[in-house]
């Protein structure tokens, strides 16, 4: 394929969206209340770590992509075994995502339409997003962005009149125990989300280039998440904005600027909307991508309508309700990801790590004995 | 009536890809395609007739909140 490569700035650009993505309207780390700014500075701070495990992983050997450097390292059964949990995270995130975007619409937009309806048009949208390949969702990501950054720092602007200081007083009242569990929750869920990255990311160029697109677009992102989710805190206050399902909805609903622009939630859907179909797009492209690897195949596109159908049914069945889904996103989701997340890149990298000394040793023994 | 959908969307979807696919000559993708079709249409067609299917999420949900205890 001639085609397959993205810059570093569509890279930058897709952490960004991804990681903007579903946290901005459903904000993680509010067991921190009032300092959930600091949740988000530590939870950055820790995932700028996680992300280095990441890029080691993607850099090892510089003339091979991930793939190919698992089966170096780890064998044909033990990098099947890495792709293929990597690949079931990635596909279980594309059925939560996804039925996370139906509830929305249903329930703040379309209320007479069924939940399947809603997802089901998404969902087609993202296969035939995978199907053009990469580099098209490359484009239309560095397209879109303007527009979703844009509108975020606007409407959060617009809410200024409303918020008061005083709802991020007093700072550290509850302890540190709070803030630690926050950015926690903050951690899996959207930043070190992008693990899946690893199946997307075709080789880029430069070894350089993979440091720099996971760091800065950690770092972009973050702080557009931290930027909405204090503007939260702001307007609504730490005990409303625990009690709704779409705190940044609701915040933006409040905006009265002048006599001509009065609520703004609209634009908060907006930017959802847009942002979520990369997501979802993305974790149906790594799921696509590990299924053809694991079984084998070099093209991952003719999977793709499959795979989304299956993706689809997945989350029709996997929740009963929407109060299970949110209580089963913060309650159970940081615990079962930091699995995927942190704990099986570690392993691999320790693993390739000592494989690389052994080699050296034998390499260095040869020497001596010739 | 949902069953009628789910019928459409599958007659629709399937037949484009399989002559895509046998146009092209794939045998193995053609398999593993079928496959995995035929999993989400079982699936599809379960859900349509309301039945309940064991969710893996739901077990990992169980598992979880038995060790933390919340």
């Amino acid at each position: 394929m001639t085609n397959n490569r993205i810059s570093q700035k569509q890279g930058i650009l897709m952490i960004v969206m991804f990681i903007i993505g579903s946290s901005m309207l459903m904000v993680m780390g509010l067991e921190a209340k009032m300092d959930i700014w600091i949740s988000i500075l530590i939870g950055i701070g820790a995932t700028t770590l996680i992300m280095l495990v990441y890029v080691r992983l993607m850099t090892v050997l510089p003339d091979k992509d991930f793939f190919e450097s698992l089966e170096f390292f780890l064998g044909k059964a033990g990098s099947k075994v890495v792709v293929f949990l990597l690949t079931w995270f990635s596909f279980d995130l594309c059925a939560i995502v996804l039925r996370n975007y139906g509830q929305f619409v249903v329930t703040v937009g379309l209320k007479e339409t069924p939940l399947a309806v809603a997802m089901f048009i998404l969902i087609i949208l993202c296969a035939l997003a995978v199907k053009s390949g990469i580099e098209i969702i490359g484009r239309w990501t560095e397209t879109f962005v303007i527009v979703v950054i844009a509108f975020l720092l606007i409407s959060v602007a617009l809410t200024f009149n409303n918020m008061d200081i005083n709802k991020l007083l007093p700072v550290l009242d509850k302890g540190i125990k709070p803030i630690i569990k926050g950015s926690f929750g903050v951690i899996t869920f959207p930043f070190a989300e992008t693990v899946i990255l690893l199946l997307v990311f075709p080789k880029f160029k430069k070894k350089k280039e993979v440091k720099k697109v996971f760091l800065l677009g950690l770092l972009i992102g973050g702080v557009m998440i931290l930027i909405t989710s204090v503007a939260d805190m702001l307007v609504l206050g730490a005990d409303i904005a625990e009690d709704m399902y779409y705190p940044t909805y609701a915040a933006f609903a409040t905006v009265h600027f002048g006599d001509f622009i009065h609520r703004l939630e609209a634009i908060a859907a907006i930017v959802f909307i847009i942002a979520v179909f990369l997501k979802i797009s993305l974790l149906l492209y790594g799921a696509c991508k590990g299924t053809s690897v694991l079984f084998g195949f070099k093209d991952h596109k003719f999977i793709a309508m499959p795979i989304a159908l299956l993706a689809f049914c997945f989350a029709l069945f996997s929740f009963d309700s929407m109060v299970y889904y949110h209580e089963w996103v913060f309650k159970v989701w940081p615990y079962y990801s930091s699995v995927f997340e942190i704990v099986i890149p570690l392993v691999v990298l320790i693993i390739v790590q000592i494989r690389i000394k052994t080699m050296k040793k034998k390499s260095q023994n040869k020497l001596y004995q010739a | 009536m949902s069953i009628l959908a789910v019928l459409a969307i599958y007659l629709i979807i399937a037949p484009i890809e399989i002559v895509s696919l046998i146009k092209t000559n794939k045998r193995k993708e053609l398999v593993l395609f079928s496959f995995i079709m035929l999993i989400a249409f079982t699936l599809s067609v379960l859900i349509a007739f309301d039945v309940k299917i064991p969710s893996i999420n739901r077990m990992v949900g169980d598992l979880v909140t038995s060790i933390t205890g919340e």
